[in-house]
């Protein structure tokens, strides 16, 4: 049953309205910022003074990080959340010296592969490399022999492995598991090898894989894959083998109004049509009363707006301000880690930015 | 192997290095900067646009910034627009294949656009500073 007890209330302008068909209230035409006072002058320090940061929530392995930050616009949210996809640096494998592979995957795909493997490495110990396509001569040619490397600009892993017949199998065995050693490469294979001073700077953890059991090409005996690979530090921006994030992304936190008391059939219908955990039911005397419980599990599906006698009373809303951040490392570095580093490069590029506009007035 | 592309990642090299946690002395940064410096033959990462314009009236201006997208273009213009000394503001990135934005900006008579703008830029910093303060206070808090 639904009773009707109070007029629309009037929809607040710091909350996008959205209705079945519409998403109402949203950005003012010329800029982004919610209603302000005119008349006022901006202040950063005020601006800075309203921000604010929580926690949310963490997993236990520190990767994945959801934090909400609140009183900022989408352009800040939105840098924040570009910078820690394309701008934060991590290493990677980028030269790849290829000795040996008679394996079926071609020698470009398996560099590539490689490439692409997450390392567990703190990037801010390195320095970028000095050149920006590095080892090729003036005739573009890849250079003829492999370089030592910078102990403060390179890691160096080596990889080296054969499959052959296992003569202890089964004679009844069919798994390639069974029948020959190495018939699947992993990441494990990978061999750290320390230049210069390295292997004492290293001695806590050693630098290997995020993942020991990433499969890396399968073989079959005759077969072998020798090569050496050469990590340096690299953005997102120049190749996404970088990005530190598998994900990095905000959303507003929704909001939902129940304009009117929904018991009864009605409210457990309500609690279904949403996700669950964010409808509660509550009891009122004999009666039980839809209550919202946790409008931030809401996915926005606004499949209440099928039901047409709950349409009428439910106001379904996101707060403007109120950006949910949920961010994903690969491993190098810990989700509140990135943040930060993301913070500091932005800062660090405006810092740049500002000093060569003061250049050029100068 | 390990194929890069021939776009510059100059600029993004020189500010990460700014962002390492060991701070290198003054001395070494500035020889790091001219070895870069000689690695980019004459490529400029800030230019004005029709700069005889900009002299006759430096309330006018389009500033070409190289190596730079949305995320500074946005959350720069989104500050600028806040300003009291700014009549009108906007950045374009003119082709996506460029790695460049074009920003535009009018100030009231008799300001200096490229004032205004390095006070945007400042402001910008100040908002980050305060995003990673008050993110490491919270995160501290939560958790211990």
């Amino acid at each position: 049953m639904v009773k009707k007890t109070s007029k629309n209330s009037n929809f607040p302008s710091d909350e996008i309205l959205m209705k079945e068909e519409v998403v109402l209230n949203t950005y003012d035409e010329c800029t982004d910022y919610i209603e302000y006072d005119d008349t006022k002058e901006f202040s950063v320090d005020e601006y800075c003074d309203n921000i604010q940061v929580d926690m949310v929530n963490e997993s236990d392995d520190k990767m994945t990080l959801e934090f909400d930050i609140t009183r900022i616009e989408a352009p800040i949210a939105n840098a924040l959340r570009r910078v820690l996809i394309a701008e934060v640096p991590t290493m990677a494998l980028e030269k790849i010296y290829l000795y040996q592979n008679t394996s079926v995957i071609q020698d470009e795909v398996l560099c590539h592969r490689l490439g692409l493997l997450p390392l567990h490495v703190d990037p801010r110990k390195f320095q970028f490399p000095t050149e920006k396509v590095f080892g090729i001569n003036e005739k573009g040619v890849d250079c003829e022999e492999e370089p030592e490397g910078d102990p403060t600009r390179n890691l160096i892993f080596k990889i080296n492995v054969s499959c052959t017949k296992n003569r202890n199998a089964v004679p009844t065995a069919t798994d390639p598991k069974q029948l020959y050693h190495n018939s699947s490469v992993y990441t494990r294979a990978f061999e750290w090898v320390p230049i210069g001073d390295q292997a004492s700077s290293y001695k806590k953890k050693k630098p290997g894989m995020v993942s020991d059991d990433i499969l890396i090409a399968k073989l079959r005996p005759g077969q072998e894959i020798e090569a050496s690979c050469h990590a340096v530090k690299g953005i997102g921006r120049d190749h996404a083998k970088f990005s530190p994030v598998a994900t990095a992304s905000y959303r507003l936190l929704p909001t939902i109004r129940l304009n009117a008391e929904i018991s009864g059939e009605a409210a457990e219908r309500l609690q279904s049509v949403f996700s669950e955990g964010v409808i509660g039911i509550e009891k009122k005397g004999a009666k039980k009363i839809a209550v919202v419980k946790n409008a931030r599990m809401d996915t926005c599906s606004r499949n209440v707006f099928r039901h047409e006698d709950l349409a009428q009373v439910v106001q379904l809303g996101k707060n403007k301000q109120h950006f949910i951040f949920s961010v994903e490392s690969t491993g190098a570095l810990k989700s509140s880690e990135l943040v930060v580093e993301a913070c500091k490069v932005m800062e660090s590029k405006c810092r740049s930015l500002r000093k060569q506009i003061e250049a050029l007035i100068h | 192997m390990g194929r890069k592309s021939e776009k510059s990642t100059e600029v993004a090299t020189e500010e990460a290095m700014e962002v390492d946690e060991t701070p290198a002395p003054a001395t070494e940064t500035t020889e790091v900067e001219e070895e870069e410096d000689l690695n980019v033959p004459a490529k400029k990462k800030m230019e004005i646009l029709d700069p005889t314009s900009f002299e006759q009236d430096p309330s006018n201006l389009t500033l070409i910034m190289y190596e730079e997208d949305h995320t500074i273009g946005n959350s720069i213009k989104h500050i600028l627009s806040r300003m009291d000394e700014v009549e009108f503001c906007g950045y374009n990135v003119p082709h996506p294949l460029e790695d460049k934005i074009l920003f535009r900006v009018q100030t009231k008579d008799g300001i200096n656009a490229l004032e205004v703008l390095a006070k945007a830029f400042e402001s910008v910093e100040k908002i980050f500073s305060t995003i990673r303060g008050k993110f490491e206070d919270s995160y501290a808090t939560s958790s211990s």
